[in-house]
């Protein structure tokens, strides 16, 4: 079956006490990468096992290289074999070694490819032998990793797979992303707080804050959107009075200030700099909490 | 495949796509990539350079639009068989505006067409 | 649904050796001095605690969350304990009977004890099984040592009872019959009790 999104959400929300994810809608077009980011507690975990079927939304659609969430969660959930999951912590049973844990899967998986995971492994580096609750962080994420790539899937689904990782690590990881959208269907959502690993390689952002999402937008477009705009005070308080529109956020300090700005809606001669993605979110909440 | 030699510079104001785009065209005009020869595709691209694809998909976009390349879904990327002329032509264009901009600055200090001449006998043996 | 078998299994398979040591020797005792009352606790317990035990490794490491994102239905996960404890039954009872038959009772006597361990196991873990697969494994605790005491209390007496005071000679086919009853009974409860977990399992939120 063709599909134009690897993943489709209209309107999707969840309450949790305390906490509500609100109205979510954003799609993944096949072939593509997309970040997920928003500080912790933002909801994206929750957004993330919403889309595995973990949990059940209290309202909203979900589609999954086409298939309905009802669909892969009931009849056709052998679907799931497109689907490789990487959680936030490893989650394969902590006394079985990586030649056992191949067997269990091998067992799950029809499309399970054997030699793909033991090259993985062994491009790791990974004991073979050795119960996998000896193992360190990383090296759980990286057999989680390997794992969820050799069953061949179309789509991959990491939460925050580079916590934890050193920056030789993530570095590891970010090629093996590289490698896996070599294929023109393949797509991924990644979420992470570590924004400098998304900004190479995702295509596109979404921004969640609070249970809402702030935006979801090709990466290009927000780097042409928004600029940082270093100001005085003064210029500042100008700005927020004559185009207040404009100002997406700002940290003040005593001599001056940041401004996140809006280019569509700015003046034109304003000056700014170019503004990372760490930045933008870090600026854009700012105005969002207060 | 000719080497494609691709450098980006995070420090450059310029857009990556706009550095992979210029880069790419100056192989075509020089010759060094020929008429029909396949370009890396977008995705090893990416890789490669350590973007997001969707960035070289723009780059490669932009050269589909001037004429520089075709793409041929399912292929790949090659080097459009353009009238060499036309890209040519549009080259000395933009040799004609920079020097346009060069003789206007020229201007306020009245230098004359010998100065002139002499300043870019100068620049053209130093490079 | 035979990878998540032979997960548990191997999950398990640190605690089988501990098991296997404790079996052999109070077998060997047990046959030497002719009372199999410990022998036969230790399998009731063994063949209850086991699948609780496998459950609780999973939940400790997350995987159920991981292994609901891979092309296994949520009454797999939840089948798979009970076909692990009915496994570990088929074992215990087995070894019961031998022992049984080894120390000389006759091969009612022995069927007798088997299938008493075979329906207060059913029991326990027909009630534990879906408690774990509602509450999880840190509020079912202490239900779990309180009702873990049941089976092998009532196992041992059982096989106290009927091994000090003999009443086969009285009516064997009437106890018999008794205690096929009983584990039909089990079955059933057991069999409601898969299809409640399933219930339960098919809500969880993850």
């Amino acid at each position: 079956m063709e599909f134009e999104n690897a993943l489709e959400l209209k309107s999707v929300s969840k309450a949790y006490p305390g906490f509500l994810l609100d109205r979510i809608s954003l799609s993944l077009p096949r072939g593509s990468v997309m970040g997920l980011i928003g500080e912790n507690g933002a909801g994206k975990s929750t957004l993330i096992k919403l889309i595995l079927g973990l949990n059940r939304p209290d309202q909203g659609e979900i589609r999954v290289i086409g298939k309905s969430r009802e669909e892969y969660e009931g009849r056709d959930f052998r679907y799931k074999e497109q689907i490789g999951v990487v959680l936030d912590e490893s989650a394969f049973p902590e006394n079985l070694n990586l030649i056992q844990i191949e067997r269990v899967l091998a067992n799950v998986y029809h499309s399970w490819d054997s030699d793909c995971y033991f090259s993985m492994m062994e491009r790791f580096s990974l004991p073979l032998k050795k119960p996998i609750k000896d193992f360190s962080k990383g090296m759980k994420m990286k057999q989680a990793i390997g794992a969820a790539l050799s069953h061949r899937p179309r789509l991959l689904v990491m939460d925050e797979p580079t916590s934890g990782l050193d920056p030789v690590a993530r570095d590891e990881l970010l090629d093996l992303f590289w490698e896996f959208i070599q294929k023109e269907d393949h797509s991924i959502l990644v979420s992470s707080h570590i924004l400098s690993d998304l900004e190479k390689v995702c295509d596109s952002i979404a921004f969640l804050h609070e249970g809402r999402l702030i935006f979801s937008q090709e990466k290009d477009a927000l780097k042409q959107r928004y600029g940082i705009f270093p100001c005085t005070l003064e210029e500042l308080d100008r700005l927020e009075k004559e185009n207040p529109a404009c100002v997406a956020g700002a940290r003040k300090n005593q001599f001056g200030a940041r401004v996140l700005v809006d280019l569509y809606r700015a003046p034109e001669n304003i000056k700014t700099e170019p503004a990372s993605l760490e930045e933008m979110m870090l600026l854009l909440v700012r105005r969002h909490g207060a | 495949m000719t080497a494609v030699d691709i450098i980006i510079q995070n420090t450059n104001k310029q857009p990556i796509y706009e550095q992979i785009n210029s880069q790419i065209r100056d192989m075509i005009l020089s010759g060094k990539l020929k008429e029909g020869e396949a370009l890396p595709s977008m995705r090893l691209l990416a890789k490669e350079l350590r973007i997001s694809v969707i960035t070289t998909k723009r780059a490669y976009e932009e050269l589909e639009r001037g004429g520089w390349i075709v793409t041929i879904t399912g292929k790949g990327s090659f080097v459009a068989g353009a009238d060499r002329e036309l890209l040519r032509e549009e080259r000395l264009n933009k040799v004609e505006e920079a020097l346009c901009r060069a003789v206007e600055a020229s201007r306020p200090l009245q230098l004359s067409l010998e100065d002139m001449e002499e300043m870019l006998r100068l620049v053209y043996e130093e490079e | 649904m035979k990878g998540l078998l032979y997960k548990d299994m191997m999950n398990l398979s640190g605690q089988f050796k501990v098991y296997l040591v404790f079996i052999l020797l109070y077998g060997g005792i047990s046959i030497y001095g002719g009372n199999l009352g410990f022998l036969t606790g230790i399998l009731g317990i063994m063949s209850a605690i086991l699948p609780t035990s496998a459950y609780a490794y999973d939940e400790r490491a997350g995987w159920d969350r991981l292994a609901l994102t891979m092309p296994i239905r949520r009454e797999e996960l939840v089948a798979c304990k009970y076909l692990l404890g009915w496994i570990l039954i088929l074992i215990a009872f087995l070894l019961t009977v031998t022992a049984q038959l080894l120390i000389g009772s006759d091969l009612a006597e022995s069927l007798f004890v088997g299938l008493i361990l075979v329906a207060t196991t059913l029991l326990y873990l027909s009630v534990l099984l879906p408690m774990l697969f509602r509450f999880g494994v840190e509020m079912s605790r202490v239900i779990y040592v309180v009702l873990l005491l049941v089976p092998a209390f009532a196992v041992s007496a059982a096989v106290l009872f009927f091994t000090v005071y003999r009443p086969f000679s009285v009516s064997k086919s009437f106890f018999i019959g008794t205690i096929c009853a009983f584990i039909f009974l089990a079955a059933l409860i057991n069999y409601g009790s898969l299809r409640l977990s399933v219930k339960i399992y098919r809500k969880k939120e993850l």
